[in-house]
């Protein structure tokens, strides 16, 4: 399969206020487009010229939680270090407002036939430069020769980012551990020393890059767009000294991304200015200065917005409850509900439950391992009231029904993945009404026969009732404390006190240390968000007999059973088999993109139809802009979506709710 | 006095020295997981864990790690931050904050001294009035609601009807600057009206002030030269302390302004395991603090020269 993205150019339609679904369906489509054979750069995803009204000094905002610690791309793994740093430093790849992988560095890219070999043609036009704006070296492959071997060099990188590479390219794990054994020395050792420890990657010419995969990889694209394979220059290492480029900050580093930074100002200020020298300068649009302000909460975002120090604001339930509550209120109006975040939030179900003294909690792992027991959480756990704490106004729009995030991955026929999943489930036919959950509709979310059966059956088998579920919040969070409140609420509607009643137990400090790892919880909320575009970074995770599989080791705890499991468990354990056995017959299929993703498919409908895990929300929040969401970079892996390039923004009054709502509905046609 | 000097210097060394070492004891007492952030430990396997540790040093054992930490103090090497700003110098990241601190505190501790002092005297010079009564309620005000709520109300105030920025912004440092000032000022003003209020009061009712009375000095003379400076000797004492420490900045003031200074830092730096940074916190506020209360005693023998701090006499 070949693929060929050339960029080329789209002219947008200055899209101002009062655009209908066909105006917002031209505004994304030039924004990406689904096709991918005619997608454009994802840095610079149309060539738009800004409207006359568009906002030239941007200002957003970020919590001070989610400071940036730092400035090396190549060695952060946090979300909050990235979403400055993208602006600043590009990859192989990007994405357009669809998700969809999108040429960036890397203008045309091919496989062979069973996507062990791939090649990535770049382009020449890409120069690094200081903080300054002055170039200061021309970018080739080596580059990425250089910035591969920096992230499996254990001393260099110490150990960040190198868990992708070491799983897609040919012997990348043994020259991790090659560095890892040669200690300080590992310091000297140069990308050719790479090349020449068989690392499957080559470049044969200074515009050309080819890896190599030790098994089928049909997602490597996607796997690139991630940062452990970013460009680095030789000459910047050279001249900072290891320790020097690892610890580098906005001053010292080389920027090949749409922006500089003007001024860094730690808990304060972070203003972008575009990059002169950015290859793609003239296909996108940038703003004049990109500033983001950090902020010490959302408590305070509203009066920001208010007093035009911020041009956007995500708004909390009690802004709403002002907001929506007052008629007369000039906000109402202008409420705008935002795309889903990246996240697919799970009730992880512990199967091996131990209580404070380190003994397992028989009762509820006997309970949990019960099929009826399990199916009452998924067909008749009511959580509208739960999703209102997330969505005040259209609370049900938090719905998930499914353990893959929707926009990881589409078909050739441009299908999105969790829509086949949702063929799997009968769930197809089911469209948002707004009133009642799509999983709760074959039954109302009568229960009452599931829950005789599993009382039933657990009762023989010695489980007392009701049983008590163990959730854990962080302690003194007084808004986690409302949300764990409401739930346990849901659990009293849905199940009744004499079946299941939810118990809330506080942490001080780790929810991971405290709770997870001494396997506390009963339940466990988590938000997966993917690595790469490919359903097995999900539902890899679950499967047994897998040292890798991060919540079967981690979360449910299925691991541990599988090593000793109870007579109570084994229809557990062969419930879980059977999806393990779809994930591996899934993973096998390397050469026909649309039968791996149905058969991935079959084995999530069997995970779900099994309720081994509770699929539970997705964060759709509402905001207050001057931006078009729709607009952005919004891919469900990857660092990218923070790029400030080709926004659609508007000076005076911020988007409407009318507007939005086009919006969405473009976006939702465009997309399925 | 050079003697009684050399001698507090001697014991704030020790006293540094000991609390530096309690804080590297106690940071090496947490699990090394809190070196991690959430996210982190979501992602990273037990072998990137170990090798990050080990590159930071927290895999040697505990008295390596101390003779290290002894033998960077003498350099005075206080070492590179791992979390708050990777692989910056300790010093660069306190330094970069210290300076915002300072200027906000100094400004608020300068005001507070003026406003809060002149505010006593009024009180005072018009006790049981309506002026008296109006510092009294301020007072009670600012230390009976919590110093959120009144921020709060500062910052509606202030930026709805006066116009002034929310955000502390380095591109319009002034205005900008106005309301965290005056939030910080709030409790500050209301204290030393409080203690020198009490302070003048318990003055007038002596009997040099009612000799003075008699001798016919006028009421501002009995005030100012007499009462307010015999009011202000117990007070003295902590205004270098309070002047030193507001470079320490205010943890919530900063946070909800978003003033880049040294408030968060201490917080942060402990939460997010970075220890350098946690160490040459605590030194450093163990010297402003050590260094407030001796220039505090040195000032109190400057306004009153009966007080002595060497003789057998000597009360501290």
């Amino acid at each position: 399969m070949n693929m060929n993205f050339e960029s080329r150019s789209i002219s947008r339609r200055s899209f101002l206020k009062a655009s209908g679904v066909v105006g917002a369906a031209s505004i994304l489509a030039a924004c990406g487009g689904s096709s991918s054979s005619t997608a454009a750069s994802g840095a610079a995803s149309g060539a738009p010229a800004a409207s006359a009204d568009a906002i030239t000094d941007y200002v957003s905002f970020e919590t001070a939680n989610r400071e940036l610690e730092t400035w090396n791309f190549l060695y952060s793994q946090s979300a909050s270090d990235l979403n400055v740093t993208t602006n600043m430093w590009d990859g192989l790849l990007s994405f357009d407002c669809y998700g969809k992988v999108a040429p960036a560095i890397a203008k045309s890219w091919e496989h062979n036939d069973d996507s062990t070999v791939w090649t990535f043609h770049l382009r020449d036009d890409v120069d690094w430069c200081d903080v300054n704006g002055e170039v200061k070296s021309h970018l080739t492959s080596k580059d990425f020769l250089v910035g591969l071997e920096w992230v499996l060099n254990a001393f260099k990188n110490e150990a960040f980012n190198t868990s992708m590479p070491s799983e897609t390219v040919v012997g990348a794990a043994d020259y991790y551990d090659l560095t890892k054994d040669k200690g300080d020395a590992a310091a000297d050792m140069t990308y050719e020393d790479m090349l020449a420890a068989g690392v499957g990657v080559e470049a044969p010419d200074d515009y050309t890059l080819v890896f190599t995969c030790p098994s089928p990889c049909p997602y490597f694209d996607t796997v690139v767009a991630y940062n452990s394979f970013y460009p680095a220059s030789e000459d910047l290492i050279k001249e900072l000294g290891v320790e020097g480029f690892r610890a580098c900050d906005y001053t010292t580093m080389w920027y090949n991304g749409p922006y500089l930074m003007e001024e860094f100002i730690q808990g304060n200020t972070k203003s972008f200015i575009p990059n002169p020298n950015y290859y793609a300068a003239n296909e996108c649009t940038r703003f004049e200065h990109h500033t983001v302000k950090m902020i010490s909460d959302l408590s305070i975002g509203l009066q920001l917005y208010e007093s035009g120090e911020v041009d956007n604001i995500d708004l909390t339930e009690s802004n709403l409850t002002t907001i929506t509550s007052d008629s007369n209120n000039a906000h109402n109006a202008y409420l705008c509900e935002k795309r889903p975040t990246k996240f697919s939030y799970q009730m992880h179900l512990n199967f091996q439950r131990k209580d404070e003294n380190g003994n397992l909690d028989e009762n509820w792992n006997k309970a949990v391992a019960n099929y009826a027991f399990r199916q009452c959480f998924y067909k008749g756990l009511n959580l509208v009231n739960y999703y209102a704490r997330t969505n005040k106004i259209n609370p049900l729009k938090c719905e998930n029904d499914f353990y893959t995030m929707p926009g990881v991955c589409y078909n050739t026929k441009g299908e999105e993945y969790t829509t086949l999943v949702a063929k799997e489930m009968g769930l197809d036919s089911e469209a948002y009404d707004g009133k009642t959950m799509k999983r709760l509709r074959a039954n109302n979310g009568d229960i009452s026969d599931l829950k005789k059966q599993a009382m039933e059956e657990l009762s023989a088998i010695g489980v007392t009732f009701p049983v008590h579920c163990y959730h854990y919040i962080k302690s003194g969070d007084t808004n986690a404390l409302d949300t764990a409140t409401v739930l346990k609420q849901c659990f009293t509607d849905s199940f009744g006190d004499d079946f299941i009643v939810l118990d809330i137990g506080t942490y001080v400090s780790s929810l991971y240390k405290e709770v997870r790892n001494v396997q506390l919880h009963s339940i466990l909320q988590n938000g997966w968000g993917a690595d790469f575009g490919d359903p097995v970074n999900f539902l890899g995770q679950e499967v047994l007999g897998d040292d890798n599989a991060y919540y079967a080791q981690t979360t449910s705890w299925i691991a541990a059973v599988e090593a000793d499991p109870k007579d109570y468990q084994k229809d557990l354990l062969e419930r879980y088999q059977e999806f393990t056995d779809l994930v591996n017959e899934a993973k096998a299929i390397v050469t026909d993109t649309d039968a791996r993703y149905a058969a991935f498919a079959k084995a999530e409908a069997s995970m779900l139809n099994n309720a081994l895990c509770i699929p539970c929300l997705y964060e759709v929040l509402w905001c207050l802009t001057h931006v078009n969401e729709y607009t952005k970079i919004n891919a469900m892996y990857g660092p990218c979506n923070y790029k400030a390039v080709n926004w659609e923004t508007r000076q005076g009054d911020g988007y409407t709710t009318e507007e939005y709502e086009a919006f969405a509905a473009a976006f939702d046609a465009a997309s399925k | 006095m050079l003697k009684y000097t050399v001698k507090r210097l001697a014991q704030s060394l020790v006293t540094i020295l000991l609390i530096a070492t309690i804080v590297f004891l106690l940071m090496r007492c947490l699990p090394t997981d809190y070196y991690f952030t959430e996210e982190q430990l979501m992602k990273f396997t037990e072998e990137q864990k170990y090798a990050a540790l080990e590159a930071a040093g927290l895999t040697d054992p505990i008295g390596t790690q101390l003779i290290h930490f002894y033998n960077d103090l003498l350099h005075l090497d206080f070492g590179t931050s791992r979390r708050i700003q990777n692989g910056a110098t300790v010093v660069k990241v306190i330094g970069k904050k210290f300076g915002v601190s300072m200027r906000l505190g100094l400004i608020s501790a300068g005001i507070s001294l003026v406003v809060g002092v002149l505010m006593g005297i009024i009180q005072t010079a018009f006790k049981d009035k309506l002026l008296d009564w109006i510092g009294t309620a301020y007072t009670v005000f600012v230390n009976a609601v919590p110093s959120l709520v009144s921020y709060s109300l500062v910052l509606v105030f202030g930026s709805k009807y006066l116009g002034f920025p929310t955000l502390y912004s380095t591109r319009n440092v002034g205005p900008s600057s106005v309301l965290p000032i005056v939030c910080l000022s709030l409790a500050s003003i209301a204290g030393y009206a409080l203690w020198t209020r009490r302070y003048m009061v318990d003055e007038l009712t002596r009997d040099y002030i009612k000799l003075a009375r008699v001798k016919g000095l006028s009421s501002s003379e009995i005030m100012f030269k007499h009462v307010l400076r015999n009011a202000m000797v117990p007070m003295v004492q902590y205004i270098p302390q309070s002047i030193l420490l507001t470079v320490g900045g205010s943890l919530l003031m900063e946070r909800f302004f978003s003033v880049p200074g040294m408030g968060p830092l201490l917080t942060d730096a402990i939460q997010r395991y970075d220890l350098n940074v946690v160490q040459t916190l605590v030194i450093f506020y163990a010297v402003l603090g050590i260094a407030g209360v001796f220039l505090g005693d040195v000032l109190m023998m400057v306004i009153d020269p009966r007080i002595t701090l060497t003789g057998k006499e000597a009360a501290r």
